[in-house]
């Protein structure tokens, strides 16, 4: 299909017309802009993956491992190791002391009961919490401070420590302490590790975990009576196993959080009346040590807070991008699972109407036509293009070509064929639209045909595309056409997208009655039809698409003719398709812009406005727009998140798309071999149709103007046609 | 028409006067725009769908996006900075 330039070479339209300085800059920016928002996008991915690390409960640690280094005096000693010294020491609660402690948490569910129960009974405890848990419910923090509760930190994401690369040990405590800077406006020195449980049970790996915490200044608290509760064994156990032996003192694990807590909240509100009538008391971790080392909560200062600040935004901007970013994707499925429905359906019933023997659209047309071909520089494909359309088998046909001032001898190239039916009309400078009314004034018949100039057709093409006419509310018909140059990955690509663009597509919108574009390569007009709305207009660089929503709201019928075939040349290189499909998306948008009023209009515009505007918006501009998401997620999903699944889903929708090219091409009678190309297509190809519809609406926001070159034309179709 | 008879001659008179040609007093307006029986010209074409003219819209939305691109990437260098900026540890 010819893209056909409104501007002469002289005018340099496709820039803004600045100096190469000022032009340099723009671009610039331009990448500033670019970078800007992906960087944005990457770092919200980033922190998202970083506070979504995975998360196994407590207590399902793995296997210990040599305990040779760890001194006998701390593996027989209390539930609290003091390590900042250089001689470690550990301690326990004193008789008759419980400390209780919960880790995980906060959790918006749980913790909020506990806090509860643990109000009621006039008791404290001490929260062991998690960073990204703290940044996501600050308010539950700060409320069990408020309280009297003491908080520790129990790492950022909870991951096993000792697998960890030291800077990543450091970044987690600090980050959790930020957190509940920010929070509860505290620091702690309380530390727990994950996955850890009794003094007794360290490993040398646990221990040089613990000796790292006392270097940086942390109390290690461990525990010497676990409740079990994340087995979930029935309150009844939990409080069996929470109870201390006699009257010692104890450092009680529990969890607020990690999956359902209901049997902890229902164990806590027996375990501590009964444990009171025993004569024990309650207190927080740091006061029920026997040579405690006094207040574990100091409050935190103003640039910890703001650190903390800064940390609980992003991890919640992250969940929240997140969260749009998976809703978006589930619409776009849906959507993309209700148009693959539809074009099943509707394609399939369409052709099986169309191939019934009882089918026909009235009277045979033998009336004579007129086929329009406007021209400009293109003597090397003009002249089989013109033979074709000259040597159709129908009756009468004048073929008139419009050469619109070219200087290569297009006109020339055409006289010298020394066809008969032929006529060449030669216009000053004007465009495609104006080439186009011009041809239709010349024309002598009310039946009006217009063809690319690169566009070759079948002997009884003409014929075909204008039977149509026999239904006399139709006014304007639709070819069928196909990639004449399919050599090359991008000649099969577009081969692919037109088959399935002109078998599956087109006669959707055929079968809803709101075809969006007869093709410049191939469309037949009624002579009414185009005084009715009057021709084609100069205001948008899709002057097809626009002609097309003219003639909808002019209450004509609009309808595809798939017999009638024509081969046209396509761009070779990446660089012309973009031209091309920035164009034509952007040429689509000016179209839905300017019949925008058509909604509120009544009649058959009003039907267009409100059926068929909105269904072409969603599936040709809104989807296509969307679909950067996919690429997104898929590689997130491939490097934070399950990479078997992330790939399943991906050829899960690589098999929709092929079932759907495979019935496209048995509808036309194509051989599939082509389709090889189609698993390629995913890594260039679909991501240029996506920028580009990202360019052209940036663009249409700008109000920018453009202008258009030529297309390069290697002849290719023509040579083959045997010209 | 099969058979083409003369019939006959138009007489022809000697001229009996000449047209008096004045001076050129200026130049016609070339019909560039007007309305021809063929083609409707008249009109100016509409403005092109979405074209800012004035290139006013496009000023005001780079600003917009020159601002918050930038305003992005120093948030983004603040929240490295602030959470790689030295570890935060208990208070001896």
């Amino acid at each position: 299909m010819t893209i056909y330039r409104s501007d002469r070479p002289g005018s340099e339209t496709t820039t803004s017309g600045h100096l190469p300085a000022v032009r340099r800059r723009r671009t610039f920016l331009r990448w500033v802009v670019a970078l800007s928002v992906l960087a944005l996008l990457g770092n919200l991915l980033l922190v998202e993956a970083y506070a979504n690390a995975r998360f196994d409960p407590d207590g399902s640690s793995g296997q210990p491992g040599s305990t040779a280094g760890v001194p006998a005096a701390i593996r027989d000693g209390g539930p609290v190791i003091d390590a900042t010294g250089a001689k470690p020491r550990s301690s326990r609660p004193a008789a008759r002391t419980i400390a209780l402690t919960f880790d995980d948490g906060p959790d918006p569910r749980w913790t909020p009961q506990i806090l509860d129960v643990l109000a009621e009974n006039h008791v404290p405890a001490t929260f062991f919490v998690v960073g990204s848990q703290v940044a996501r419910h600050p308010q539950l923090v700060r409320r069990a401070a408020a309280e009297g509760h003491e908080i520790g930190v129990h790492t950022f994401t909870h991951r096993r420590f000792a697998e960890l690369p030291e800077w990543q040990r450091d970044l987690e405590n600090s980050q959790t302490q930020m957190a509940i800077a920010y929070a509860a406006g505290v620091t702690t020195s309380l530390f727990r590790p994950p996955y850890s449980s009794s003094a007794e049970a360290l490993d040398d790996e646990g221990w040089a975990t613990v000796r790292e915490a006392g270097a940086a200044g942390y109390l290690t608290v461990l525990t010497n009576v676990d409740s079990r509760d994340w087995t979930r064994p029935g309150v009844d156990a939990i409080v069996r196993n929470a109870t201390p032996d006699g009257t010692a003192g104890a450092v009680v694990l529990m969890h607020d959080a990690g999956g359902d807590r209901a049997q902890t909240v229902a164990a806590l509100r027996r375990l501590i009346p009964e444990l009171k009538q025993r004569g024990y008391r309650f207190s927080t971790v740091s006061a029920a040590l026997d040579a405690g080392p006094g207040k574990a909560n100091p409050p935190a200062g103003l640039s910890d807070e703001w650190r903390g600040r800064a940390l609980v935004w992003s991890v919640q901007l992250a969940d929240g991008t997140v969260w749009l970013l998976w809703w978006a994707v589930l619409a776009v499925g849906l959507l993309t699972l209700l148009r693959t429905l539809m074009l099943f359906l509707f394609a399939a019933t369409h052709a099986r109407r169309r191939r019934a023997k009882s089918w026909s659209w009235g009277a045979p047309v033998t009336d004579p036509v007129s086929v329009i071909v406007p021209a400009y520089n293109e003597s090397v494909t003009i002249g089989p293009a013109v033979r074709s359309l000259a040597l159709s088998a129908h009756r009468d046909v004048e073929v008139v070509v419009v050469d619109d001032a070219s200087d290569d001898g297009t006109g020339e190239a055409v006289e010298a064929l020394g066809l008969g039916n032929v006529r060449v009309v030669r216009v000053p400078s004007g465009g495609k639209a104006t080439a186009l009314n011009t041809g239709a004034a010349m024309a002598r018949h009310d039946l009006i045909v217009m063809v690319d100039a690169d566009t070759v057709v079948e002997r009884d093409s003409i014929h075909r595309l204008v039977q149509p006419f026999g239904d006399p509310k139709v006014g304007a018909v639709a070819g069928n056409v196909k990639v004449g140059n399919r050599t090359g990955v991008l000649g099969r690509w577009q081969h692919i997208e037109y088959v399935i663009g002109f078998n599956l597509d087109r006669r959707l919108y055929d079968s809803l009655g709101c075809i969006p574009t007869i093709p410049g390569a191939l469309g037949a007009f009624r002579r009414k039809a185009l005084q009715d709305v009057g021709g084609l207009s100069v205001d948008t660089l899709a002057e097809d698409t626009d002609l097309t929503m003219a003639i909808h709201r002019a209450g004509w019928r609009v309808v595809y003719e798939e017999s009638a075939r024509a081969y046209t040349e396509a761009p070779a290189t990446l660089r012309q398709l973009w031209r091309q499909r920035y164009r034509w998306s952007y040429g689509t948008m000016q179209a839905m812009w300017k019949h925008r009023r058509s909604i509120v209009e009544a009649g058959p515009s009003g039907r267009f406005g409100r059926f068929g505007l909105p269904f072409i918006a969603a599936f040709t501009v809104l989807l296509p727009l969307l679909a950067p998401l996919l690429d997104v997620l898929a590689v997130y999903g491939a490097v934070f998140l399950d990479r078997w699944e992330t790939i399943a889903g991906w050829l899960a929708v690589l098999v929709v798309q092929t079932v759907t090219a495979i019935l496209a091409f048995r509808l036309d009678k194509e051989p599939l071999r082509p389709l090889w190309a189609l698993p390629l297509q995913q890594f260039a190809y679909r991501q240029v149709t996506y920028l580009v519809l990202l360019q052209s609406a940036v663009t249409a926001l700008t109000g920018r103007r453009l202008g258009w070159q030529k297309l390069h034309r290697s002849g290719e179709v023509a040579a083959r046609s045997g010209g | 028409m099969g058979t083409n008879r003369h019939v006959g001659r138009a007489r022809v008179r000697r001229p009996t006067g000449r047209a008096k040609v004045d001076r050129a007093v200026g130049t016609a307006q070339t019909p560039e725009r007007a309305p021809t029986g063929v083609l409707p010209a008249g009109d100016e074409p509409p403005p092109p769908v979405f074209v800012d003219a004035t290139g006013q819209r496009r000023r005001r939305l780079r600003r917009i996006a020159y601002g918050a691109g930038l305003a992005v990437l120093l948030l983004l260098l603040l929240l490295w900075l602030s959470q790689l900026g030295g570890p935060v540890q208990p208070a001896p």
